[in-house]
């Protein structure tokens, strides 16, 4: 059915069919693929077009950076700083880029539609979800931090951070990223559809979350310095793993504490589950939310005012 | 057709330009009419959300209780704990001075609110100047919030000898602070659609250069440069040897010299605010651009 | 509020608006983009003044340069005799402005306390300001909502939100940008016999309104300025424009049928008719005669009025039955077309990207 009527529809003799560039797909997961690449070449133009190449780059390096050197900063107050210390904070500060732009991506892509570029009902109006859209966008804010990261590492080699010997760990390196990837942009874009419920909050929740991540995944200290039950959380987070893995490909040691004792195969496989069990979840949730949104007359409303 | 024309528009003409004569005590007056107009929101409006509040709250909170946990990670003197939770009670002043102050106009001019301001008979200096008001007093709010949370949570003490003193400082500093938002408020006009952005730069990196969380005097010649042009600096080297006796030896300048500093800064960033407000209005009425929302 | 030591060094203008080749060019990527052109407007106290044009025309950069909010390029424009470009403060003590589709305001404030807090800025003391809010709000018909968050307002209560807060300070002239864009039918009346009770209780003050509402400057407006790309094209009176596409008086005149003893030929030929054709065409079939038709509509072009009695005296006495006799007024719409040489639709339309 989805073929014909997708054969049915033509703009001035080009089937839209036939102007699909993904041949194999049909119906909707050629929707949801196309609409994932417009979302991301979308993401791409508001996240990077917004200046010239060159402040883009400092933009880029110098919020990153900064927040790095706040953290040496305090490092520095007990007056032990040791190079362990750098690339345990410098792996963790490098993820979490990526962590916070992914996780404040969706919720801010989905509320300047609604609010700012007012298109969401437009998007929505569409025969694709708004599932592949909010993904599209979390994944280019995600690369586009990922950058930031490569620079927050860079900088912490140069401030004399132990890379592991033998080199950098690649195969796990290649296995943790995609996979912490995707369980926070699951999280991410779960998050984005339960903002939209919201009225003046919305913009701040995302932020309220990654905050609260920030210090229950252990980027900066041990889990262990935090109390015992929110130890419990912080172990429970994806994110908690995907820094840890991180740290061993990256520095080839594990974190001190009881997360460092954890074998890296076991901890591959928690963050797998953790993965799945997210997706599992999440695009559920995101459906709920929206026609939940869709049905309070959510989708299109300004509270910005 | 109700035109008035000969005399009678001549008479009309005379009585409206008589009524656009204003004294000086008038013009004064309306001054501080339209900055509690202007603060008024700022004040009593964020009591309506409490939701704001709760978010206000929840961000220091959280950016202070990373630091409290990562200083206890390194086993560091408690008083520097102390001195965390001061920065954060202070940091609400900073970002509502990015935000609240220097951002403010940018979203203005797309809400609409701009092009009243500037059609309305009164100045951007006084409105700018309600924004600095309410905003100081409603921050002042919460960072008394912020302080009593760390102190319950964290335990965190401190011994002021000279109250007065030390209240002298805080109203410098946040003098000081928002005398730059009012400057920043004309920057981020001009910025356009870089001023989001804008204000993601005065965050982390002034935190860093302004010592807020590690003494100033440990970033040497910058930490120097730091204290002569961001107010943060010089209000957190003083607030903290003020509060705090037992981390004095960190202070970069002896306390007078930095509250002498933080009133310089009020006047001469207070000028230039001005200058660059009524210089922005100029600009915005020959380019057409800056004033009012692109349509 | 006056200081009476205070004397007026130079003659000045008596007019409300005086406006003299204004020109306004923005520069943009693409190279200059002139949006004014020698725009000459002098608009008396107490006038309603419509601007009508399609978008991108002009108006609102024009009432953006008369509201002080931009310089012209070239030209100078007075408001009461105050110089827009040089004595913007003075200026800004008289006026107000209210723009179409606006949702300014904070929407955690109430309805009366945005208005109190303007009435702060237009200068008001507290208590005089508190007794004109109240007014306002009742005139406007939303003193019950004066309490209600903004936030929680709908387009036609911002609507008249922005109204109450631009008469607030009972201002000498009030710019209205496209006021009722955007309202319903209602809203829109409601909002228009608000503009007239205000001109109406004091003389002198008045309404500079841009609109591309054709119906809207027609009932509005004492005189209308009709623009297109930056010029004005023709400025006067709503039946002073009508007339420029109406040289002759036309008449409708509808009959049960055309006598057949009186053909069209015939009622050409009668003094004073200019033109005369079947405007019912279709009622009338295919036969020019209009045999067929339960009742012709004859448009008939004349001299003047007086001439219609000529021909309705001819067709009575050729026995037809005379059904109605309208005298036929141009629109605004047709003096658009005649001006501009297309609709206002059609050219909203080029103007957009």
């Amino acid at each position: 059915m989805q073929t014909d009527r997708a054969a049915d529809r033509s703009t001035g003799g080009l089937t839209l069919r036939e102007a699909r560039p993904f041949g194999p797909l049909r119906g909707s997961a050629a929707d949801a693929a196309r609409s994932l690449v417009a979302a991301s070449r979308l993401a791409w133009s508001i996240e990077a077009n917004w200046t010239q190449p060159l402040y883009l780059v400092v933009f880029l390096a110098i919020r990153p950076l900064a927040f790095l050197g706040l953290f040496l900063a305090v490092f520095s107050i007990g007056g032990r700083l040791d190079v362990a210390s750098i690339g345990f904070v410098v792996v963790g500060q490098a993820v979490f880029q990526i962590v916070g732009a992914a996780l404040q991506g969706p919720t801010h892509a989905l509320l300047d539609d609604r609010e700012r570029y007012r298109t969401i009902r437009y998007i929505f109006a569409t025969p694709s979800s708004l599932l592949p859209v909010s993904v599209g966008r979390a994944l280019v804010k995600a690369a586009i931090a990922g950058s930031s990261a490569l620079i927050v590492i860079v900088s912490g080699v140069a401030l004399g951070m132990p890379l592991r010997g033998g080199g950098v760990d690649l195969p796990l390196l290649l296995v943790v990223v995609p996979l912490g990837l995707l369980s926070i942009v699951g999280i991410g874009v779960a998050l984005g559809a339960v903002c939209v419920q919201l009225r003046n909050d919305a913009w701040q929740y995302p932020e309220a979350v990654a905050g609260t991540v920030f210090l229950l995944c252990g980027a900066i200290f041990p889990l262990e310095v935090l109390p015992g039950p929110v130890q419990a959380i912080g172990a429970a987070l994806p994110i908690t793993w995907w820094i840890e893995g991180v740290r061993r490909a990256l520095l080839g040691v594990a974190s001190p504490g009881r997360l460092g004792t954890i074998p890296t195969e076991e901890l591959v496989a928690i963050l797998a589950v953790g993965t799945v069990v997210i997706w599992a979840a999440a695009p559920r949730l995101f459906t709920f939310a929206i026609n939940r949104a869709r049905e309070k007359g959510h989708l299109d409303r300004n509270t910005a005012s | 057709m109700s035109a008035l024309t000969g005399a009678a528009a001549t008479q009309v003409a005379e009585r409206v330009r008589a009524e656009t004569l204003w004294s000086r005590s008038y013009r004064a007056r309306h001054a501080l009419q339209s900055i509690g107009g202007r603060a008024y929101p700022r004040i009593f409006g964020m009591l309506r959300e409490p939701s704001w509040l709760f978010f206000d709250l929840v961000f220091p909170i959280l950016n202070m209780s990373s630091i409290v946990f990562l200083l206890r990670s390194r086993g560091v003197d408690e008083a520097w704990v102390s001195a965390t939770i001061l920065a954060s009670a202070l940091l609400t002043f900073w970002a509502s001075v990015i935000w609240m102050m220097g951002a403010q106009f940018h979203w203005e001019r797309d809400s609409g609110n701009l092009t009243l301001y500037i059609t309305a008979p009164v100045g951007l200096g006084s409105v700018a100047l309600g924004m600095a008001f309410g905003g100081a007093v409603g921050v002042l709010f919460r960072a008394a919030i912020i302080v009593v949370a760390g102190a319950l949570l964290y335990g965190a003490a401190y011994t002021i000898a000279d109250p007065l003193l030390f209240g002298a400082t805080l109203l410098a500093s946040i003098a000081a602070m928002y005398s730059l938002g009012i400057c920043l408020s004309s920057i981020f006009l001009v910025s356009g659609r870089e001023a989001d952005h804008l204000g993601g730069l005065l965050n982390e990196p002034m935190q860093l250069l302004g010592g807020v969380y590690a003494p100033v005097r440990n970033l040497g010649a910058a930490g120097l440069v730091a204290v002569g042009i961001l107010p943060l600096a010089p209000a957190m080297d003083a607030l903290r040897q003020l509060a705090l006796p037992q981390l004095g030896a960190n202070g970069l300048l002896p306390v007078q010299a930095e509250i002498g500093i933080l009133v310089a800064m009020s006047v001469v960033f207070g000028v230039i605010g001005r200058f660059l407000l009524a210089y922005i209005e100029r600009v915005g009425r020959v380019g057409g651009k800056l004033l009012t929302r692109a349509d | 509020m006056v200081s009476p030591s205070q004397h007026e060094p130079i003659a000045r203008s008596s007019a409300a608006v005086e406006a003299r080749g204004i020109g306004r060019v923005f520069q943009a990527k693409g190279g200059p983009v002139t949006a004014l052109q020698g725009i000459d407007l002098r608009i008396e106290p107490g006038e309603l003044f419509g601007v009508l044009g399609p978008n991108g025309a002009g108006k609102s950069t024009l009432i953006k340069i008369l509201s002080t909010l931009l310089l012209p390029t070239s030209g100078t424009a007075s408001i009461f005799g105050l110089n827009v470009a040089t004595e913007t403060e003075r200026v800004r003590r008289i006026m107000n402005i209210v723009a179409g589709g606006d949702f300014s305001g904070y929407g955690l404030l109430t309805v009366r306390e945005q208005l109190a807090m303007f009435a702060q800025f237009y200068g008001m003391p507290y208590r005089e300001g508190m007794r004109r809010v109240d007014g306002q709000l009742e005139a406007f018909g939303i003193a019950d909502i004066g309490d209600r968050k903004i936030s929680a307002l709908s387009t036609g209560q911002r609507q008249k939100l922005n109204f109450a807060r631009s008469f607030l300070n009972d201002p000498w002239i009030l710019f209205l940008d496209e006021p009722t864009i955007g309202l319903d039918v209602s809203a829109a009346r409601d909002v228009r016999s608000r503009i007239r009770a205000f001109q109406a209780e004091v003389p002198g003050r008045t309404v500079l309104l841009t609109t591309h509402y054709m119906a809207e400057a027609d009932e509005l407006c004492d005189r209308i300025a009709i623009v297109d790309h930056g010029r004005i094209l023709a400025q006067g009176t709503p039946a002073e424009l009508k007339r420029m596409v109406q040289r002759e008086a036309l008449f409708i005149v509808g009959l049960d049928e055309i006598p057949p003893s009186t053909p069209l030929e015939t009622l050409r030929r009668l003094p004073g008719v200019v033109s005369i054709a079947v405007r019912d065409a279709a009622d009338a079939g295919n036969d020019i005669s209009g045999v067929a038709s339960p009742m012709v509509r004859l448009a008939i072009g004349l001299r003047d009025d007086a001439s219609l009695a000529g021909v309705i005296t001819a067709l009575a006495g050729a026995g037809a039955h005379l059904r109605e006799i309208t005298k036929s007024e141009p629109t605004l719409e047709e003096v658009f077309v005649q001006l501009v040489g297309r609709g206002i639709a059609e050219s909203d339309a080029e103007a957009r990207p």
